[in-house]
């Protein structure tokens, strides 16, 4: 199909974002397998410089309303046919919290190109012991600040829970939006990070057996700890001091 | 004032949660999500959920219903027009946040993050199945074989394409 047409129509795109900083847009597509696979009838509207939104059937009900002030951009419709062919690897037990807020395991070098995708800026170890040397070079690598919070005091073992200074200190970075993006990890991304998850949801109010119910969904398939659970059930949250103009974006309601 | 999620309630990406079907006890938790739509897969007549769909229409939330059954070998299987539909509104972000709900919140919903995980964020199926299975709780063979398997064709205007979607 024409690429000429669509090369241009980045061009002109990247121009327009230069003179009204379009909010949000996806900028780099210039390599896009799916340029090639897009649909003529929808880049020829293109020309036409319609502000109407080209939409297939299914999503035309589905449509709402836009709710910028200014005209929509023109339609850049693309199409996919296939999953992108490099696949990426989560990292052992991984999972989303909150935007820009993850768990997971101690991740292997294999995730490594997964986790470049997050941009994080701070991890937090929960383990004892230190992470692995490549953990650790790829966040030297990528100027990411390592908290290591699983060790504090001398004698600590490796199935003792995590002491509630350590619980206490990992909350104030979580509600700290200069932290983000962040990761929350211990070697398996069980217990450990569940007892940091599960306290910051007492934090963010929930009740205590939506909070076990999450807790146990990464537990594994022995199963969550009691004793994990009586920890962030008797966590006292207001000793967690949450500053309104630092607090990260998700809990602005 | 205690906050209770939907039974099954996660965060999925920036702008998607999913969860199993609401109740009225769950609306105050929901409510400050500030959901803009809701995408539910549910094998009931809506009809049914009359309050449900009160409560949305109060908020201003627009509901997207699908009638889909949960797959059970043999006979039973995953609708894939149902979840093409479905992707091609999570292509939009104008339509975030938005809520993806099942009644359990377990296979159903389970598969269409599945299949976004594949073919929009390009995860291995190793990662995908995993995640499956956290919130399934065993059962499920014929949704994985479906994860694998589905294939579709996807429309998406690149101006509200969703930041975590993987454009190669």
């Amino acid at each position: 199909m024409h690429r000429t047409s669509i090369v241009e129509e980045l061009e002109r795109h990247q121009q327009d974002q230069k003179a009204d900083q379009e909010p949000g847009s996806v900028s780099d597509a210039s390599n896009s397998a799916l340029q090639e696979s897009s649909d003529p009838r929808l880049s020829t509207t293109d020309n036409t410089n319609t502000p109407e939104i080209n939409v297939n059937d299914q999503q035309q009900e589905q449509q709402v309303a836009s709710g910028e002030d200014t005209d929509p951009p023109s339609p850049r419709m693309k199409t996919i046919v296939k999953p992108p062919p490099i696949k990426v690897v989560p990292p052992l037990n991984f999972g989303p919290v909150e935007r820009n807020l993850y768990r997971s395991g101690q991740p292997e070098p294999i995730s490594f190109p997964f986790l470049e995708k997050l941009r994080l800026r701070t991890i937090l170890w929960l383990a004892v012991e230190d992470p692995s040397d490549n953990f650790l070079a790829f966040a030297d690598d990528h100027e990411i600040v390592v908290h290591h919070l699983g060790l504090v005091t001398e004698g600590t073992n490796p199935w003792d829970q995590l002491t509630e200074s350590s619980i206490v200190a990992a909350l104030q970075i979580i509600m700290d939006r200069d932290s983000y993006p962040l990761l929350v990890c211990c070697g398996m991304g069980r217990h450990r990070t569940g007892t940091i998850v599960g306290c910051l949801r007492r934090l963010q109010g929930w009740n205590l057996a939506s909070v076990s119910e999450e807790y146990r969904r990464y537990a594994g398939s022995r199963g969550g700890r009691a004793l994990i659970e009586l920890h962030i059930e008797a966590f006292d949250t207001s000793r967690i001091i949450v500053y309104p103009e630092s607090a990260p974006e998700w809990c602005s309601s | 004032m205690v906050l209770v999620p939907p039974l099954n309630f996660a965060f999925v990406a920036d702008g998607i949660y999913r969860s199993g079907h609401p109740l009225p006890i769950n609306y105050p938790f929901l409510n400050q999500l500030d959901l803009k739509s809701i995408i539910y897969f549910g094998d009931r007549d809506i009809g049914d959920n009359q309050d449900y769909i009160e409560w949305a229409k109060s908020e201003g939330i627009t509901l997207h219903y699908f009638h889909v059954n949960s797959a059970k070998e043999p006979f039973v299987e995953n609708d894939p027009e149902a979840i093409r539909q479905a992707l091609q509104i999570l292509l939009d972000r104008r339509n975030f946040p938005i809520l993806v709900h099942s009644n359990k919140g377990k296979h159903r919903i389970g598969v269409l993050v599945g299949v976004m995980r594949k073919i929009l964020q390009g995860w291995c199926l190793a990662g995908i199945f995993d995640e499956y299975s956290r919130f399934a709780a065993g059962k499920g063979d014929l949704d994985v074989e479906f994860i694998e398997t589905f294939e579709t064709k996807l429309q998406f205007d690149l101006n509200y394409a969703p930041e975590w979607l993987a454009i190669q």
